[in-house]
């Protein structure tokens, strides 16, 4: 409590006195246009402009007058408060701006000369000064540092004090007199309220209220009104230090951006710089593979050419990855027919899938444009890798790819394919990250299946520089579908028909598949092409349809037969067909599998109009169609490829390796090659089959099943385990036995055999079969 | 392809081949009549296994040389030595002897 009040201090609280003690004067602060500080309690009635009330012309008591000042502080106290809490500078996080505000708001709301405000220092010893506002200078200081040391009982205070120290007379109270003779007395300083300011429960500072002339009685209010200022130097902190953290972050993310940038480029560079001496390596193992090379160094060769395809192919992946991060890869703009894009895809993937055992199916609705413009490459790239993974990553079941016009985007030449299998799926957690390079769903999966994780983050790049995406749905154990969107440009003249379609027009046309996809994808396009087509997904109902259709006098001009059905099989039904008493049969085109190469044997045995490799592509459909049309018709056909029944042989060689024991017909293969360019090794038993094997280098391997020493079965699963161990591509093996029960060609196949042929083994047969795989290598 | 003329036990069999088969079908049938001398002493030492492995050869091979009949005798011949069935082991090693004193074989495209 001060015992005598200054002059200035007396004067200005006279002054207060004279200008606010009538309520006239009050009702005028309080009115429009006064500062905040001096508005009066808002709950007070009052109307602007009416007349005053009577009692205004009474004096005020002294209580009242305690009561008017108490408001106005308060008032005054709430507005520095509220307008330092809307401050900008407050939360800006630039804590000089954001103390010289406090400091300035907060001494003038007291009425004190000195505010300021002191931190710690790190080793708690001493403080320092931030911020010092003298209110009659209107200016601010900082620097000065005071050490525990000289003043032990005010550090003492500023620790164990729970309120604000309260010094109404500094120069006697115990926690500030140490001041007295260095700074309270030089700079006329009579009063001190100083505030701690905590952090986290902890004293990290204080703010000082210092009053010049005598002594000054603290109310509670003040006290409060100082340690509200104390929070808010808190809240100031912590939003320096928050702009400090994000300044650091975006300091790091920018580094990160530039060092991703650096590195992307750094790789592309390098790749390129890998890819050209590694294409000479590989190019000249090619051509020392052609050499006279003993089986040791043809072993070696095989280990330098297996890594450095591998290599080159990993190479090539990172450099695509790394020049999309890096955008320096561009699209080409050319035109390009979509339909043959699919089946050129569909065709690299349809070996893989029937090794698997998979249904592989596409289907193009027809409402898709198919004359588009864009990189037909790079979408080639994005359908082989999403069905590569699709077939990758199922055991058993089905691949198929929809292809429908983008339902989400309303633009022409948007358009998604999606892909659905039957696999183990993407654990839901899992459905975003495998999108990203070097990323697959478990750490297993590379291990299970291989694989470095870039092809997905890759196709995803260039489904988004496509104006796409890619997205994944996906059940564990059940399956996913990988849905790709993309934006192309439609060719002006895409309005014209499609030209290699046949004309079917007024042909009728069984289709008949006991896969649903594959008789939509037969129906819709035989449909397009003018032909009216029924379906039948079993062979009892395909039989009911024929004589149903023959006694309507609307027979069947073509019978498109799957081979493998449950119950009643293609050849069945195309057998009952050929011996049925009806005139006019219709033309049966068998769809085999290459898995199955008897199929196409019996194709021809049959004497059928032909057969379709599945998975069923259009052109392949067009083409077989159109000859056993004109076959039917007398016109010769013209040869074109798959689908004949006369398939052009390729004349580039294979090496290929008969297992099997019986002399005569070892001799009989030899002589239907004798006039090939193929070169054929044999192998009287298993044992000796498998020695060849690890020595040579083979093509293909025909495989006898009953064989003394070591038969088919256990050499074709030493071949497959030695593959494995040795890390070499797998060879394909082709299994010739007299028996074709379904137990017995499953064990055929669980060995690890690619395809089955019934003996006796014709020429025509062998031949077909040779050039088909030789076809395969070159894709 | 096969085609057999008359059903008597002293007529001719003629077989149309191809061509390309000219070189290697003698020895075919050559080692068909050593299969009969091989066949007739197995029975008599009761060698099973060797009939079974000869006659799933014949099975495999004749139809690849043109020769169905072969096949068809062979498949019995195995079979029947599975079943130690020496009566038609015999009756069709007989069947194939016949075959082969009365098959004549004329290459044609």
């Amino acid at each position: 409590m001060a015992k005598s009040e200054p002059s200035t201090r007396k004067k200005r609280r006279l002054d207060q006195k004279t200008a606010q003690t009538s309520v006239e004067s009050l009702r005028a602060a309080g009115g429009r246009g006064a500062p905040p500080a001096m508005r009066t309690n808002e709950s007070t009635p009052q109307t602007v402009g009416s007349p005053l009330p009577q009692r205004t012309a009474q004096l005020p008591t002294p209580v009242s007058l305690m009561q008017v000042r108490r408001t106005q502080a308060l008032r005054s106290h709430q507005n520095a408060l509220l307008e330092l809490a809307k401050s900008n500078a407050v939360h800006s996080g630039d804590l000089t701006r954001a103390l010289q505000a406090i400091t300035t708001a907060g001494g003038r709301a007291l009425d004190v000369e000195r505010m300021s405000i002191w931190l710690f220092q790190n080793d708690r010893l001493s403080i320092r000064l931030l911020d010092l506002y003298e209110l009659s200078r209107h200016s601010h200081i900082s620097g000065t540092v005071l050490e525990a040391r000289h003043y032990p009982a005010y550090f003492q205070a500023l620790e164990e004090e729970e309120r604000a120290i309260a010094a109404h007379d500094a120069r006697r109270d115990p926690r500030t007199c140490e001041f007295a003779q260095n700074y309270l007395i030089p700079l006329n300083i009579g009063a001190m309220l100083d505030a701690p300011i905590r952090r986290k429960g902890k004293v990290v500072g204080v703010l000082c209220n210092e009053h010049v002339g005598g002594s000054r009685s603290w109310s509670v209010d003040e006290e409060n009104f100082a340690s509200s200022l104390a929070t808010m130097v808190t809240l100031a902190m912590e939003a320096a230090e928050r702009r400090e953290a994000e300044q650091a972050l975006r300091l790091a993310k920018e580094a990160a951006e530039v060092a991703n940038r650096v590195k992307s480029e750094f790789l592309a560079s390098m790749s390129h710089e890998i890819r050209t001496p590694m294409n000479a390596i590989i190019g000249m193992a090619d051509v020392l593979w052609d050499t006279q090379l003993n089986p040791e160094q043809r072993k070696y060769l095989r280990v330098v050419r297996r890594a450095g395809g591998s290599l080159l192919s990993l190479i090539n992946d990172i450099l695509d990855l790394s020049k999309v991060e890096a955008g320096h890869l561009e699209l080409d703009i050319v035109d390009f027919d979509l339909s043959d894009l699919i089946d050129k895809a569909i065709e690299i993937l349809a070996l893989r899938a029937n090794e698997k055992g998979l249904d592989l199916a596409c289907h193009l609705s027809a409402d898709v444009p198919c004359k588009l413009i864009g990189d037909p490459n790079r979408l080639h790239q994005i359908l082989v890798n999403l069905l590569g993974n699709a077939i990758k990553f199922t055991d058993k079941g089905s691949v198929v790819m929809r292809v429908t016009v983008d339902p989400e985007v309303a633009t022409a030449g948007a358009v998604r394919f999606s892909i659905t299998d039957t696999g183990i799926g993407v654990p839901p957690d899992q459905c975003e990250t495998i999108f990203d390079s070097f990323t697959q769903a478990h750490s297993s999966i590379s291990r299970t299946y291989g694989g470095t994780g870039l092809g997905l983050s890759i196709s995803k790049h260039l489904a988004q520089l496509m104006g796409g995406c890619i997205r994944v749905e996906s059940e564990e154990g059940r399956g996913s579908t990988f849905h790709c969107t993309v934006q192309l440009a439609i060719q002006s003249q895409s309005t014209q028909p499609e030209t290699s379609a046949p004309k079917l027009t007024g042909f009728r046309i069984l289709a008949v598949d006991d896969f649903p996809i594959n008789l939509v994808i037969l129906r819709e396009t035989l449909t397009s092409w003018g032909a009216e087509v029924m379906g039948a997904d079993h062979g009892s109902q395909a039989l009911e349809e024929i004589t149903r259709a023959a006694a309507a006098g609307k027979p069947f001009d073509i019978v498109l037969l799957d081979c493998r059905m449950p119950e009643m099989d293609g050849f069945e039904i195309a057998t009952r067909i050929q011996t049925s008493p009806s005139q006019g049969r219709p033309l049966v085109i068998m769809l085999a599998s290459d898995r199955w190469a008897d199929d196409i044997a019996r194709t021809y045995d049959l004497g059928l109009a032909g057969y379709l490799v599945k998975p069923i592509r259009r052109s392949d459909l067009s083409q077989t169609v159109s000859i056993a049309l004109d076959r039917a018709k007398g016109v010769p056909p013209i040869s074109k490829g798959s689908g004949q029944t006369s398939p052009p042989r390729s004349t580039s060689s294979l090496h290929v390796l008969l297992a099997e024991d019986s002399p005569d017909n070892q001799l009989l293969i030899q002589t239907y090659l004798k006039q090939t360019p193929h070169r054929i090794d044999l192998a009287d038993n298993g044992q000796i089959a498998v020695d060849k094997f690890r020595n040579g280098c083979y093509d293909l391997i025909l495989m006898d099943i009953q064989m003394p020493v070591m038969d088919g079965l256990t050499a074709t699963k030493a071949i497959r385990q030695c593959e494995q161990q040795e890390g070499w591509p797998p060879t394909h093996i082709v299994a010739l036995t007299a028996l074709v029960l379904k137990e017995e060609a499953a064990k055929i196949f669980e060995a690890g055999c690619n395809a089955h042929l019934t003996k006796p083994i014709k020429k025509s047969t062998l031949l077909d079969l040779l050039s088909a795989y030789k076809g395969k290598l070159h894709t | 392809m096969t085609t057999i003329k008359g059903a008597d036990a002293q007529s001719r069999i003629t077989v149309y081949l191809d061509p390309d088969l000219e070189d290697i079908v003698p020895g075919f049938l050559e080692n068909r009549r050593k299969d009969v001398d091989t066949i007739t002493g197995c029975v008599e030492k009761n060698d099973l296994e060797t009939i079974r492995i000869l006659g799933h050869r014949m099975k495999g091979d004749g139809g690849g040389y043109g020769f169905e009949s072969i096949s068809a005798i062979g498949e019995v011949l195995e079979q029947a030595a599975l079943r130690r069935d020496h009566a038609t082991i015999r009756e069709r090693t007989s069947e194939l002897s016949s075959f082969l004193r009365r098959v004549e074989v004329v290459y044609k495209r």
